[in-house]
């Protein structure tokens, strides 16, 4: 049925986005709310004819009129606090402080996008001074709350500094209000039953990588040192740690990580049962960062049709566990539907809108180099400091915060600004990454990459679970879960 | 020889400019700006590219007029 | 294959974004006929090579994009005013100084002047005895 714009009313019609999705008109506006309408509605609705769609379902209706799609019968109050509460995230300033306390690593993963040097490589470890000026340039940050997250390389290997950063930074915060959260990213191979003591005494979360069941984890992620199985290893250690959560009071769930490459293909069940046999509750199916510095990443590619293909296949089989009982979930399903089913907004520093490089985290090179993100550090290793903004040693708070470069990522990600995103029916749910961008583009302004494509994907197949009443269900427990325990942020 | 005229309703002036940057190894450009257009005219085009060279040459300043949006 | 369309019904920017959606698989070149009756003549050229009957369905994809690229303007520029007053009351949850007018005095600001203190360390805003007049802004999480 086509549409005649002649015929639209401009009273009656507020802002919306569209499109065409399964022969329906998927809605959104922005604050989030979607609507789908049938053709005949669809113009009905854009004529300002709203009582014709009342006289025929007037769910439908009161629909329209509660999320704020009709002009005439807006709740101003409403629609202003919804939108503020969306966005509370920007009045959270930068909260996310990722300390690389060593770039070595006993690992050589096969899609490792850090380039870590070896276990002996000499000058890449932060010394205690490095670290105290960390810690001191992260109390300046005015945002109320703080997490201090622990990455490399292979953090463990520096365990002295991040045992002083613990200690100094909570003793920092003991004069200040700030809600403090400690996290460690790693590969568990360094970890021992003292090093873990002292973890969940300090409350530190604990996250580490996992790529399904041995023959395919251990073929990603070599470690170096030959008595450690890799697998088995990270195994042993989430079992301990589950066991810690249960039965200590230690608040932390342990969590892994999984980075999809070819290999993992045709093994999704295997995977996810991989994952719920080592008592995880949820799977974050990343896929391949475009940045993978690993000269074996190109063998491990994939086109972003392929990894749809895994994606969907995964999520079925996960929906079909919990449609069992399982409450069993996967992590960008959640960060997605977290935005379109409730009035919040997670403030997922990748999918936000302006993106939190610089405003949301900063990252704190083993050298005190500081840079808008843990990938601009990244890209240093290859000799690009473009998106560094200072050192701890030599900057204040305001240079970091000031500085252009943190500016340009902002405008660059704000997706109203972005000509194909501000029209997209997902813009309230998406975000871009202009580092993703410009190492793909060396154009921090260009979206149309395979992230977009996979981003549009997956809200494809997500709202059309949507319009099902039992993966509804699911999908509104989720969110309603991992609200109160906070657990998948 | 190629003489290609851009609105400059349609096409902004820096969008033309940033084409020609972007193709300037592949062939030689000569820019006229009018009241009404900025007049490209191509020369020894490239001869792997001839085929899709001025077509390619048009998309780009297409293209990269949304910045200027 | 040439379209002519008319300004007065489809936008330029409906236009040119319709043009954006399909330039991976189509060849555009635009001109203008400024005649009494403004239209923008659109030339477009299938990078694969096509049967008339494809020729066709791509025209009519094209035409049905364009419905919909107008519509998006018509729908955006009608609601222009109201989208920037809920973003303004929204992030701006304290009620401006009498003296700090919103929406004139933005242009003459540099983003360097600060007016919300955003640049002002921690230590300054909320070190020891200073007490803070927190904005009462609900957030439930």
């Amino acid at each position: 049925m086509a549409i005649d714009v002649n015929l639209i009313d401009k009273k009656a019609v507020s802002y919306f986005r569209f499109k065409r999705f399964n022969g329906s008109y998927l809605v959104t506006n922005d604050v989030g709310e979607y609507c789908f309408l049938k053709p005949g509605w669809f113009n009905s609705f854009i004529k300002g004819e709203i009582n014709e769609i009342m006289k025929q379902d007037e769910v439908k209706y009161d629909e329209l009129i509660n999320k704020s799609f009709v002009r005439n019968k807006l709740d101003f109050d409403k629609l202003i606090a919804k939108y503020a509460n969306k966005h509370d995230f920007l009045s959270r300033g930068t909260s996310l402080h990722i300390i690389v306390v060593t770039l070595r690593c006993d690992h050589k993963c096969a899609y490792c996008q850090a380039n870590s040097g070896g276990i002996k490589t000499a000058g890449l470890d932060m010394d205690i001074p490095t670290a105290k000026s960390v810690v001191d340039k992260i109390f300046e940050f005015p945002a109320p709350e703080i997490t201090i997250e622990f990455q490399g390389g292979e953090p463990l290997l520096n365990f002295n500094t991040v045992k002083f950063i613990i200690e100094y930074a909570k003793k920092k915060n003991k004069n200040k209000e700030k809600k403090l959260t400690l996290s460690l990213v790693s590969n568990l191979s360094c970890l021992t039953d003292e090093i873990l003591k002292f973890l969940i005494k300090n409350d530190v979360s604990i996250c580490t990588s996992l790529d399904g069941p041995e023959h395919i984890h251990n073929r990603n992620r070599v470690s170096l040192n030959k008595n450690i199985n890799s697998y088995r290893n990270t195994v042993k250690w989430l079992r301990k740690i589950k066991i810690e959560f249960e039965k200590t009071g230690f608040k932390h769930r342990p969590n892994a990580l999984l980075t999809v490459t070819n290999r993992c293909f045709g093994h999704s069940k295997e995977i996810i049962d991989e994952y719920i046999k080592g008592g995880l509750d949820c799977i974050h199916l990343r896929p391949l960062s475009t940045f993978a510095l690993a000269p074996k990443a190109d063998s491990l590619a994939y086109s972003w049709g392929e990894f749809i293909e895994f994606y969907k296949e995964s999520l079925d089989y996960i929906l079909e566990l919990n449609l069992k009982g399982s409450n069993f979930y996967e992590r960008t399903a959640f960060i997605f539907l977290y935005k379109i089913l409730t009035d919040y907004d997670p403030g997922y520093m990748d999918m936000r809108s302006p993106c939190g490089a610089g405003i949301g985290q900063v990252a704190y090179n083993y050298n005190g180099d500081i840079y808008t993100c843990d990938e601009g550090r990244m890209l240093s290793r290859l000799g690009d400091e473009s998106f560094k903004v200072g050192n701890v040693k030599t900057d204040t708070y305001k240079n970091i915060i000031e500085h252009p470069t943190v500016k340009a990522m902002c405008i660059s990600s704000c997706l109203d600004n972005i000509p194909e995103c501000s029209q997209c029916v997902y813009k309230p749910y998406c975000g871009v990454c202009p580092l993703l961008n410009y190492t793909e583009s060396k154009n921090i302004f260009q979206p149309f990459n395979g992230r977009c494509k996979i981003n549009g994907a997956i809200l494809d197949y997500l709202f059309e679970k949507l319009q099902n009443s039992q993966y509804k269900n699911i999908f509104e427990r989720w969110v309603k879960d991992c609200t109160k325990g906070k657990a998948a942020l | 020889m190629w003489n290609l005229k851009f609105n400059n309703k349609l096409y902004n002036r820096r969008a033309v400019k940033a084409a020609v940057s972007a193709y300037a190894h592949l062939a030689k450009f000569i820019i006229k700006n009018t009241k009404n257009y900025t007049q490209v005219e191509i020369n020894d085009i490239d001869q792997d590219f001839k085929k899709v060279f001025v077509d390619e040459f048009a998309n780009y300043a297409l293209w990269s007029n949304k910045e200027w949006l | 294959m040439k379209i002519e369309l008319r300004t007065k019904i489809y936008p330029l920017e409906a236009i040119l974004s319709t043009c954006y959606l399909f330039i991976d698989s189509i060849y555009f070149f635009l001109d203008l006929d400024a005649g009494k009756d403004e239209k923008v003549v659109v030339s477009l050229k299938p990078k694969k090579k096509l049967s008339d009957r494809q020729i066709e369905l791509l025209k009519d994809s094209f035409m049905n994009e364009l419905l919909y690229s107008a519509l998006r303007c018509i729908v955006s520029k009608n609601n222009k005013k109201i989208r920037e007053y809920v973003v303004a009351r929204a992030l701006y949850s304290t009620p401006p100084d009498s003296n700090f007018d919103l929406f004139s005095s933005d242009e003459k600001l540099d983003y360097r002047d600060d007016p919300l203190g955003i640049a002002v360390p921690w230590e300054d805003k909320y070190g020891k005895n200073k007490k803070v007049k927190k904005d009462n802004v609900e957030s439930k999480v």
